[in-house]
C-alpha cells in the first residue's frame, strides 16, 4: 500500500494533437507567408509535473501547463523570429517575425540560405511502456521519499537529502513552408538527488542524476533503479567524507566512461559544432591528427536509453551519426541546414530547440568515444602514482579547447592499484594537447545523462565512452575544493 | 509612467481573473504571481547582425491553501479558462497533500513599499530593431577598434519591458513594471596555438545609458591581451578578480556561491557553509556585503519580492562579521526570523525560496587598474570557466581562469592557459586585500573588482 494515500491523482490529459497542428498548417498555407524564403512554425502543448522533496517532506508539488507557438522566417536572406502564447493568431506571429527581419539594418547578414531537404511527414509516438502521466503522484512521491530516506540511513553522517523530479508529457509539432509536418509525443523525465553531510566540521555533498526522453516511468523503477541511486549517492558522499586532498599539478590518470563522456562533450564536441568551429581551436585543423589511431569519437542521434535521442531534429531533418574524430584525425562537423548550406555538406540533423520559445541551435545528441581494446587493469598497472576519476558533477569548455570538469568520485592510483579516495576536485586541460596524450582506450562503455547549456538553452544529451588513460601532462588536477 | 504599458495591462487583467476565479471556485486562501515580458533582441553572429527576435511571454503561478494543505499550479496563458483551470489544479493538488503544521498563511501587505526610482524607462521599452541593430554594430566596432586581429563570433543586444504582479487572499495586490537593456559580446583573437579563449563582456541597465562601444572595447582588449601566451606556475599568489568573474549571474564566483549561502532557507536546512555562524568574524574586515534592492536605477532593484512583501536593505556581512541572512515568509516564519522581503519564485518547480535580490559587495577605492598596479607578481582573472560547478553548500571551488592574465610589476603582460584556481570561498574572503570602487551592475549583484592574497594557482 502506498504510504501516501492522499496523493492519488493522475495527470490530466491535455488538448488533442490536431488542435495544436491545425492552426499551424492553416497559417503556413495562408497568404501571410507569400514572398518569404522559408517559414518554420513550432508549437508545444505540454504538462510539466515537478516534485521537490527534502528528507521525507514534500516541499512542493506543482503542475505547469504550457501552450505556445513560434515562427521563424527567412526573408531576403535574413532571419526573423517571434513567439506567442497559445496557438491562436499564428498568422500574427508570422507577421511579427517578418517585421523583425525586415527591420534589420542594411549591413546585417542578408545571404542566409538553407540546404535543401526532402520534406517529411511523420508521427513520433512516445515509446513509454508506463506513460509518465498515468502514474499516480503518490507513486512518484513514494519512490522519491524512499530514495531520500534510504540515502540518509546508509550513512548517519548524512544530514540532508534532497530530490528534485520533473517530467514533461504532451505534444510538440513542427510545420514548415516546405511541407514538413512532424508530430511528436513527449515523455521527458529527470531526477536529481543530492546528499549532504558533516564530518569533523567539514561539509560535504554528493549528487546523482538520471533522465529519459524515450521511456516512461519504467526508467525509474526497472532494475532496482532507486536502490542504485541510493548506493551511488551513499558511496559518493562517503568518499567526500573519508577522502584525502588531491595533489595539485599534472599526473598520469585514468578516467571512467562518465568522465570521458564529459571530455567528449565539453572539450571536443562543442568545437565540432559548425557554428563554433570557425572561431575555435579546430579551425584550420580539418583532417589533422590530434590523437592516436585508437581514438574515434562520434555524435549519434540514437543509442539505447540515450538522453539525447531524437528521431527528427527541430528543422525536420532526419538525423545522422557524425564522426567528429576519425581514428585520431579531426573529422566532420555537426550542422543545421543553414551551416550545411554554408559548408556545402549534407545537414546532420543537429538543429535542436529547448522549446518553441527559442530558435533551434546546433546541439549535440549522444556524444561518445568509441571502444578500444585495453582493460581497466592494464591501464592501471603501469602507473606508479596517478588518479582514477570516476564521476563528474559538471564541466565547461572554451572555444580554444580549454576544458574544466568537476570530479565528485576519485581515487589515488598507487603502484598500479587503486588507493585512497580523493575529495571533490576539478580537472582541466587543453583538449587539442590532451588528446595526443591518450595512451589507452578501454574496451568497456557507459554514458551519463545530463543537460547541456548553450546560449541559455538547456538540452538533454548523453555523453560517454570507454575508460581512457592519459600520460602525465594530459590532465591538470586543480586540488581539492 | 503615466499610461499603463501593454505588459502591465495584461498582468492587471490576469490578477483580476485570479481573484474572480478564486471567488467563483470558493477558494478562500490563495496567492498568485504573474509576469508578462516583451523582449526584442538582435543577435550577432560572425561579426554581423544575423537575426531579430520579438518575444512575448507570460507566466502565472498560483498557490492555494485548503485546510493547511498547500498546492500549486502554473500556466502561460492569461485567459479566463486557463486561469480557472490553474486554480482548479492547485486546489486538487492541495487536497491531495498533508496539512503543513508550519503553514502560517499567505503574507499580508502590512508594510508600505519603499520608493525605488528608475525602474522603468520608456526609451528602453520603445527601442526598435533598427536602433538595436546599430547598437550591436557599435559594439562590434568597439571590439575591432582594439585590433584587426579581434573577431566577435557571437553577441546580442536585448531590450526587455516586464511587468510583475502579486495578489493574494490577505489583501496583497502589487504591480511593478521595469525595463532592462542588455548587451553581450564575445571576442576572440589570434589563431592556432595562440588563439585566445572566449572573452565575454556584458553590460546591463534600466535605461539607455549603456556605453555600448566600451563593452566591445573591453572584450576586444582582453582577447588581444590573451594571445600573448606566457608560462604560469603552480603557486600561491596575489590575484585580482574582475567584477565579471565575481558578479556575473551564471558564472560569477561570488554571485553563484553567495546567493545560495546567504539564503535563510539553506542555512536553516544546514546546507550552507554560513549556517550557524551569525555574529562570527568570518572574513576579512575589508568585506561588507548588503542585499540592497532599493538603489535607484539598478537592475536588481525592486519595491517588493515575489510574494509581494516590501523589499528592504539587509546587511549580511559587516566588516568581515556575518550579521544576517535573507528570508522568505515561510522559512522566515519557521525560523522565527521573519521575512526580509527576499522570496524568489520558480515558476517551473513551483518552489518559493529565499535568495538575495541584489547582492551588493560594498566598494572601497580605486579602479581595477589600481589594484593591478599594486601587484608585483600575480594574475588577473577575467572569467571563471566552470565556476558554476562550485559547491554552494561547502563553498568549495575549482575553476580555470579563462581568460587569465599574468601581472608583472603592476602591469598585465600576457595571457596564461589552463591555470586553475581552487580553494574555498571562506578562505578566499579571509584573504581580501583590497576592494575596488569600479562597481558593475549584473542585476542580481553589484560587484567591484577585488584583490585577494594567497590564492592557489595550479598549472600543468
Amino acid at each position: 500500500m502506498t504510504p501516501y494515500p492522499f496523493l492519488m491523482e493522475k495527470d490530466t490529459p491535455i488538448r488533442q494533437m490536431s488542435a495544436l497542428l491545425d492552426p499551424l498548417v492553416k497559417a503556413v498555407r495562408s497568404r501571410v507567408v507569400s514572398g518569404l524564403d522559408y517559414v518554420e512554425l513550432r508549437a508545444d502543448d505540454v504538462v510539466e509535473t515537478s516534485i521537490e522533496l527534502r528528507e521525507s517532506s514534500i516541499e512542493s508539488v506543482t503542475r505547469k501547463f504550457e501552450c505556445g507557438h513560434s515562427a521563424r522566417i527567412l526573408k531576403s536572406g535574413r532571419w526573423g523570429f517571434a513567439v506567442s502564447d497559445g496557438v491562436r493568431d499564428v498568422s500574427e506571429t508570422i507577421t511579427e517575425a517578418v517585421k523583425a527581419a525586415s527591420a534589420l539594418s542594411r549591413t546585417a547578414v542578408s545571404d542566409t540560405s538553407l540546404h535543401g531537404v526532402k520534406p517529411v511527414k511523420m508521427d513520433i509516438p512516445s515509446k513509454a511502456r508506463i506513460p509518465l502521466n498515468e502514474v499516480d503522484l503518490a507513486e512518484k512521491v513514494s519512490y522519491l521519499t524512499s530514495i531520500c530516506r534510504n540515502a540518509t540511513k546508509a550513512d548517519r553522517r548524512m544530514t540532508t537529502t534532497k530530490a528534485s523530479y520533473s517530467d514533461i508529457t504532451g505534444d510538440r509539432v513542427l510545420v514548415t513552408s516546405e511541407g514538413t509536418e512532424v508530430r511528436q509525443s513527449l515523455s521527458h523525465a529527470y531526477l536529481k538527488t543530492s546528499a549532504s553531510g558533516n564530518t569533523s566540521g567539514r561539509l560535504v555533498s554528493a549528487r546523482d542524476e538520471i533522465g529519459t526522453v524515450t521511456r516512461g516511468w519504467e526508467r525509474f523503477t526497472e532494475d532496482g533503479s532507486g536502490d542504485k541511486i541510493v548506493e551511488r549517492l551513499a558511496r559518493k558522499a562517503r568518499l567526500q567524507m573519508d577522502g584525502v586532498s588531491c595533489k595539485r599539478g599534472t599526473h598520469p590518470c585514468v578516467i571512467s566512461p562518465k568522465v570521458s563522456g564529459m571530455l567528449a562533450h565539453e572539450a571536443l564536441g562543442h568545437l565540432s559544432e559548425a557554428d563554433l568551429f570557425a572561431a575555435g581551436a579546430f579551425n584550420g585543423l580539418e583532417g589533422a591528427r590530434v590523437a592516436s589511431e585508437a581514438v574515434t569519437m562520434v555524435d549519434s542521434p540514437w543509442i539505447e536509453d540515450g538522453f539525447g535521442n531524437i528521431t527528427a531534429d527541430d528543422e525536420g531533418v532526419l538525423p545522422k551519426t557524425v564522426t567528429l574524430i576519425d581514428k585520431g584525425l579531426i573529422g566532420a562537423q555537426m550542422t543545421n541546414r543553414e551551416w550545411a548550406a554554408r559548408l556545402d555538406i549534407e545537414p546532420t540533423g543537429n538543429a535542436r530547440a529547448e522549446s518553441y520559445r527559442v530558435p533551434p541551435l546546433i546541439r549535440m545528441r549522444n556524444t561518445y568515444f568509441e571502444r578500444g581494446d585495453v582493460s581497466l587493469d592494464e591501464m592501471l598497472e603501469d602507473k606508479k602514482f596517478g588518479y582514477y576519476c570516476v564521476d563528474v558533477s559538471g564541466g565547461q569548455a572554451e572555444s580554444n579547447s580549454s576544458f574544466q570538469v568537476s570530479i565528485q568520485e576519485c581515487y589515488e592510483i598507487v603502484k598500479g592499484e587503486l588507493g585512497r579516495p580523493v575529495r571533490s576536485l576539478a580537472i582541466s586541460g587543453v583538449a587539442t594537447k590532451s588528446l595526443a596524450l591518450i595512451d589507452g582506450v578501454g574496451r568497456d562503455f557507459d554514458f551519463e545523462s545530463s543537460y547541456c547549456g548553450k546560449l541559455l538553452q538547456a538540452m538533454p544529451t548523453s555523453d560517454g565512452g570507454p575508460h581512457l588513460s592519459f600520460k602525465k601532462g594530459g590532465v591538470v588536477f586543480g586540488g581539492s575544493a | 509612467m503615466s499610461k499603463a504599458c501593454a505588459t502591465e495591462t495584461a498582468v492587471l487583467h490576469v490578477l483580476d481573473e485570479v481573484v474572480a476565479s478564486a471567488r467563483r471556485q470558493k477558494v478562500a486562501e490563495f496567492d498568485a504571481y504573474a509576469i508578462c515580458t516583451r523582449t526584442r533582441r538582435v543577435t550577432i553572429e560572425r561579426e554581423l547582425v544575423s537575426s531579430a527576435d520579438s518575444i512575448m511571454a507570460t507566466g502565472l503561478h498560483v498557490r492555494v491553501c485548503v485546510d493547511g494543505k498547500v498546492g500549486g499550479a502554473s500556466c502561460n496563458e492569461f485567459d479566463r479558462r486557463a486561469t480557472s483551470e490553474c486554480i482548479d489544479h492547485a486546489v486538487r493538488i492541495a487536497n491531495l497533500m498533508e496539512s503543513d503544521k508550519n503553514w502560517s498563511g499567505f503574507p499580508s501587505s502590512s508594510k508600505k513599499y519603499p520608493s525605488v526610482s528608475g525602474l522603468y524607462d520608456t526609451s528602453v521599452a520603445s527601442l526598435d530593431v533598427p536602433v538595436m541593430s546599430m547598437m550591436a554594430e557599435e559594439m562590434i566596432d568597439g571590439a575591432r577598434s582594439v585590433s584587426k586581429d579581434v573577431s566577435a563570433p557571437y553577441g546580442a543586444v536585448e531590450s526587455t519591458g516586464r511587468t510583475v504582479g502579486v495578489t493574494n487572499s490577505s489583501g496583497m495586490r502589487s504591480v511593478m513594471s521595469e525595463t532592462e537593456l542588455q548587451a553581450l559580446i564575445c571576442c576572440v583573437a589570434g589563431s592556432g596555438e595562440s588563439i585566445s579563449p572566449d572573452c565575454e563582456e556584458s553590460g546591463q541597465s534600466r535605461s539607455c545609458d549603456l556605453r555600448i562601444d566600451k563593452i566591445g572595447e573591453r572584450a576586444g582588449w582582453i582577447a588581444e591581451k590573451s594571445t600573448h601566451i606566457l608560462d604560469a606556475k603552480t603557486e600561491e599568489c596575489d590575484v585580482v578578480f574582475s567584477p565579471m568573474s565575481l558578479g556575473a549571474g551564471n558564472d560569477g564566483l561570488l554571485n553563484v556561491v553567495l546567493s545560495e549561502a546567504f539564503s535563510g532557507q539553506n542555512t536553516h536546512q544546514g546546507i550552507s557553509f554560513l549556517a550557524g555562524r551569525l555574529g562570527e568574524p568570518i572574513w576579512s574586515e575589508h568585506v561588507t556585503i548588503n542585499d540592497n534592492p532599493l538603489l535607484s536605477g539598478r537592475c536588481g532593484s525592486r519595491p517588493f519580492d515575489d510574494e509581494g512583501i516590501a523589499a528592504q536593505k539587509t546587511r549580511l556581512v559587516n566588516k568581515g562579521t556575518l550579521v544576517g541572512y535573507v528570508w522568505d515568509s515561510y522559512h522566515g516564519s519557521i525560523s522565527g526570523e521573519g521575512s526580509t522581503g527576499n522570496a524568489i519564485r520558480d515558476l517551473s518547480s513551483g518552489t518559493v525560496g529565499a535568495a538575495p535580490l541584489c547582492l551588493q559587495v560594498m566598494p572601497d577605492r580605486g579602479s581595477m587598474k589600481s589594484l593591478i598596479e599594486s601587484v608585483d607578481h600575480g594574475y588577473l582573472v577575467w572569467g571563471c570557466q566552470g565556476s558554476h560547478t562550485s559547491n554552494t553548500e561547502t563553498g568549495g571551488f575549482s575553476f580555470v581562469a579563462s581568460p587569465g592574465l599574468l601581472i608583472k610589476n603592476g602591469e598585465v603582460v600576457g595571457g596564461v592557459r589552463g591555470s586553475m584556481v581552487s580553494g574555498n570561498v571562506t578562505d578566499l574572503m579571509k584573504n581580501v586585500e583590497r576592494v575596488g570602487a569600479d562597481v558593475v551592475d549584473f542585476g542580481s549583484a553589484l560587484m567591484p573588482s577585488i584583490l585577494f592574497r594567497n590564492v592557489k594557482i595550479t598549472t600543468g
